[in-house]
């Protein structure tokens, strides 16, 4: 049942993701909702969840994304986040909210470093301010969302 | 083995991420495998699928946006294709004419109608030219297809013309190849009569009339139309022939004045 559950969640996170993002975009950068919701599963139910939804969910993605330059990237770099961010659940009782916060906002930064330091390694020898703009463009706008959902759903109440 | 198992279940995180990562790099290192590209195929017919009802909803959400540009575009595109059509036509006329002018060896000029049906009594034409470029009552006016009218009233630099479509209009044609000669005059819809043709000629549909030269005003053998019928006249010698006038009276927009007969 559980796993119905999240197989639910995956689906339904993957269509928001493939439906809206289009919307949201900004030229080139796109906000993560699937990493955005692995982040409050990772936190709320623990590394296995979290570990194992990041997977599939990134599994999903580069299935359906037809490229074939960075197949099982996506997996990869949701799998490390979806472990890491595992270890705060329940520090928010240890951790005051200023340092709870920067851990989760330091884990997305991490995992968008890692992802832009494959896709865009070209781009990082030869113009590395334009990698540096396009890590931090796609890291920030991400968080903005992620910001924006502190106000409903705090992560730092789960 | 209780032992392992415990072991297992209290680091079930590490394992699982240890697997995970082991599953992770093995795709990304097995990527070109052709059995993973079957199963990527297989995901992006079920990905298309679930994006369909998007691309659907995106669909009608500018479908608004499309007609009315379209519209636009449509009418935008009508209004050029008039213009260039109108362009075509009246380039092609202006070649008649100018071929027309090269062959005839009658002196003429040339001339635009920039009014038509002025008086009511009369069907008329006005042309652009007058007294000053040596026009006179009583010349012919013609155009490449035919005859279609005569000065009657003459200004400075305007000109009337009365119509051949007028009922008072009276010309002397002579059709070819019988050579019978007649009256001609208008009866409707670019259709007018000859009369007074001998009933023995032997004229048949689609023979040409040409004026006859008989008289002061017309040179002979200017075209004037097709017989486009002919008719015994009861109880008379003579017979009735239709002909059928080249010229189109709506869209005639430029003439010559023959100024000199000879």
């Amino acid at each position: 049942m559980i796993v119905f559950k999240y197989i639910i969640i995956i689906f339904v996170t993957f269509l928001f993701q493939s439906w809206t993002s289009e919307f949201f975009s900004l030229g080139t950068i796109d906000p993560d909702f699937c990493l955005i919701v692995l982040l409050y599963i990772s936190i709320r139910n623990g590394g296995t969840v979290g570990t194992l939804f990041g997977f599939f969910i990134g599994l999903f993605i580069d299935l359906s994304s037809g490229t074939n330059q960075f197949f099982g990237l996506t997996p990869l770099v949701y799998t490390i986040t979806g472990y890491f961010s595992a270890f705060l659940k329940g520090q928010n009782e240890k951790l005051n909210k200023l340092y709870f916060s920067s851990l989760w906002i330091f884990i997305i930064l991490c995992q968008f470093l890692i992802f832009s330091l494959i896709v865009y390694q070209q781009l990082l020898v030869e113009e590395p301010a334009q990698f540096l703009i396009k890590w931090l463009a796609t890291s920030l706008y991400t968080l903005v969302f992620l910001g924006i959902l502190q106000i409903m759903i705090p992560i730092y109440k789960l | 083995m209780r032992n392992l198992l415990l072991f297992l279940i209290k680091n079930k995180d590490h394992f699982v991420f240890a697997f995970a990562l082991f599953f992770s790099f093995a795709l990304l290192f097995n990527r070109n495998n052709d059995e993973m590209s079957v199963i990527r195929g297989f995901s992006s017919d079920f990905v298309s699928f679930l994006s369909t009802p998007l691309v659907k909803i995106k669909s009608l959400a500018i479908v608004n946006e499309e007609n009315q540009y379209l519209r636009e575009k449509n009418l935008q595109l009508n209004l050029q294709l008039e213009s260039i059509l109108y362009a075509a036509d009246e380039n092609k006329n202006l070649r008649d004419l100018l071929d027309f002018k090269r062959e005839t060896r009658l002196k003429i000029i040339p001339a635009s109608i920039i009014n038509k049906g002025i008086q009511t009594n009369v069907k008329s034409l006005t042309l652009d030219v007058g007294a000053s470029n040596n026009i006179m009552p009583n010349q012919a006016v013609l155009t490449p297809d035919g005859v279609i009218g005569k000065t009657v009233l003459v200004g400075e630099k305007s000109s009337i013309v009365q119509s051949i479509s007028d009922n008072n209009f009276r010309l002397s044609v002579r059709i070819m190849p019988s050579g019978a000669v007649g009256i001609l005059r208008w009866s409707q819809d670019n259709i007018c009569r000859v009369y007074e043709v001998q009933k023995n000629v032997d004229i048949n549909i689609g023979d040409r009339v040409i004026t006859s030269g008989f008289s002061k005003i017309y040179p002979e053998k200017l075209p004037v139309g097709i017989v486009s019928g002919v008719y015994d006249e009861r109880g008379s010698y003579q017979k009735v022939v239709n002909v059928k006038i080249q010229n189109d009276f709506e869209s005639i927009q430029n003439v010559f004045v023959v100024i000199e007969n000879k």
